[in-house]
């Protein structure tokens, strides 16, 4: 509980951008991405809008917080993808509660089957096979490609994993290098028998991409950032994109120091809360429709307003609409995007649910 | 093999830089931020063990927090806004303002002075290795290249788990007992260790900062890299990382 800060957490936003980013997307389908405790906004919430909305997919990065939530009652309609693993996962919990599994190399397919190889396999552990098409991340590389599909297809002869999607992540470093990664994913594909390529479900982008090229969204894009309306950064503002901020970060002016002119104000908030240094240009914060300067220090947070009073609310990051500065601003103010800051915002700060249904 | 989000949390380090702190007078243990990190409750056992009777949270709602945590514990809070003035009274927190006589400890607390003995140390593990090409590009942005051929190590943390998404390209960490550099911008739950031609084993534990005695990167080095207040460093790292008693 925290009564002097606190973070407003929008339903009726988070549903009107992933009506935006689906009318936008489709017939592709949308996945929501919820790892991170939905990116600090509170993952029972979000996921609970986004399956009333009709959402049949739900990204949750780790098997144990997919785990969760099949136990906490989603129906197995609603399909659970996971995608970090440790090396020594043991695959079997995943795979019976249907949490559907990246998978970037042979060894991991091999440990997929030796941990899920039970009284359960009835329920096969369904796989997606991620190419690395230039991120360098997870995936397989080009040349250890083809030896993976073959060894998922013989798997899935053998009933004992269900191949089920291929997927890939892109770096938008450039369009052009977008457009490169987009063209191995194609190729990539190809190694799939075509009998059962048409059944697997193919998934490249996340928000950015999705949104701007048609070209990047198969059958199914990954909707994190969008959903939560954070936009890219660099200028470029939530409503520009017809997305509406859904987290909202307020505060509760503590103290009054320095007099006159010079007086700022106290908030109770800092990057030990999880903020980032910013003592830069460019960062406000705004209370009664006004904008003012803030500084921020380990525990509190200055805000440069001298006619603000002990317990008004300021607004650190909000809405355009409110004429509150958003999370974009302060993203491009400090060098960052907006996930990393909702992202680190502590969790002792309460997340209050606003869903006007 | 342990946890792929790891923070372990040195008590008996707590413990002895609390009691160092005292030896020049009491000092109220600051626990504002979930003792940066460390864990109110295992720093309030660290005070006790070590002679120092109070804590310190510089909010009121983490001093109520505190003294949640820590039933019977004398906590002192730093700026208590008027209107909730009768609150803490009722949970018998006193503001600092009444306590002149004390200093608040932190710095040397948790070893982020430099001097003292840091008490947190960050971990991951290794979740699989490839090749790279030289020319490859890594991570969003493509913001690194290999500058040869070699192989590349997926560390399962990243800044969603506290780690700041600059650290890419600027610090290195401990795998293998070699520093080997972070490459490419870290992403929110993993980053990318360039391994030139090293062999490494999945699942092989990696060090962001830890115990510099035992030859591991410190969490002043780790935060001055970043140009951070170390304090932040710990106190940013997410629940979701294990916190484990050492």
């Amino acid at each position: 509980m925290s009564v002097d800060v606190w973070a407003e957490v929008d339903l009726d936003a988070y549903r009107a951008n992933l009506l935006r980013v689906r009318s936008r997307v489709a017939p592709a389908e949308i996945m929501v991405v919820v790892k991170n405790d939905a990116y600090g906004h509170g993952i029972r919430p979000i996921v609970g809008a986004a399956v009333a909305e009709g959402v049949r997919f739900v990204g949750v990065l780790d098997p144990g917080v997919g785990i969760e939530l099949r136990a906490s009652g989603l129906p197995e309609s609603v399909r659970l993808f996971a995608w970090l693993f440790a090396a020594d996962e043991n695959y079997g919990p995943a795979a019976a509660a249907r949490v559907e599994l990246g998978v970037s190399s042979v060894e991991q397919l091999r440990r997929i089957v030796s941990t899920t190889d039970g009284p359960r396999r009835d329920v096969l552990p369904r796989i997606h096979a991620k190419i690395d098409t230039g991120l360098g991340r997870a995936g397989a590389r080009a040349e250890d490609w083809p030896a993976l599909v073959r060894a998922i297809e013989a798997e899935a002869r053998a009933g004992r994993v269900e191949f089920v999607g291929l997927w890939t992540h892109i770096a938008e470093a450039s369009d052009e290098e977008d457009s490169v990664s987009i063209a191995a994913f194609e190729r990539a594909a190809l190694e799939v028998a075509p009998e059962r390529r048409a059944d697997l479900v193919h998934h490249l982008a996340a928000s950015a991409a999705s949104f701007s090229r048609a070209d990047s969204r198969f059958d199914l894009v990954r909707v994190g950032a969008f959903g939560y309306g954070i936009a890219p950064g660099g200028g470029v503002s939530p409503a520009s994109l017809g997305l509406i901020p859904v987290m909202s970060l307020h505060a509760r002016v503590v103290a009054v120091e320095g007099e006159g002119d010079d007086a700022v104000a106290v908030l109770p908030i800092g990057t030990a809360d999880g903020l980032l240094p910013g003592d830069v240009e460019g960062l406000e914060a705004a209370s009664g429709g006004r904008r003012a300067v803030v500084s921020i220090g380990l525990t509190e947070t200055l805000v440069r307003d001298a006619d603000l009073r002990v317990g008004d609310v300021v607004t650190l990051f909000g809405r355009e609409d409110r004429g509150e500065a958003t999370l974009q601003e302060w993203a491009d103010a400090l060098g960052t995007i907006g996930e990393e800051i909702v992202v680190r915002l502590s969790s002792r700060i309460e997340r209050r649910v606003i869903d006007g249904g | 093999m342990g946890p792929v989000r790891e923070a372990r949390v040195f008590v008996d380090a707590l413990t002895r830089n609390i009691a160092a702190t005292q030896a020049s007078g009491p000092v109220l243990v600051d626990v504002s931020a979930d003792g940066y990190g460390h864990g109110t409750v295992r720093v309030a056992a660290a005070a006790r063990a070590a002679g120092a009777r109070s804590l310190f949270a510089a909010t009121v709602d983490d001093a109520l927090r505190t003294a949640a945590l820590v039933p019977g514990a004398d906590v002192v809070v730093g700026r208590v806004a008027p209107g909730r003035i009768d609150e803490i009274r009722a949970a018998g927190i006193s503001p600092l303002s009444e306590r002149p006589d004390e200093r608040v400890g932190r710095d040397a607390l948790y070893g982020f002075d430099g001097v003292s003995a840091p008490a947190l140390s960050l971990r991951s593990r290794v979740l699989s290795t490839k090749a790279i090409r030289e020319g490859d590009g890594v991570s969003y942005g493509y913001t690194y290249r290999a500058p040869r051929d070699g192989r590349t190590a997926l560390v399962g943390v990243g800044y969603g788990d506290g780690v700041h998404r600059h650290a890419g390209n600027t610090v290195s960490v401990l795998i293998d007992g070699e520093r080997l550099p972070v490459v490419g911008r870290v992403a929110m739950n993993v980053f990318v260790v360039f391994l030139d031609d090293r062999a490494v084993a999945d699942g092989a534990p990696v060090v962001l900062f830890g115990d510099p005695d035992a030859g591991e990167p410190s969490v002043v080095d780790w935060a001055a890299a970043l140009q951070v207040d170390p304090a932040a460093v710990t106190a940013g790292i997410a629940p979701r990382v294990e916190r484990i008693g050492a």
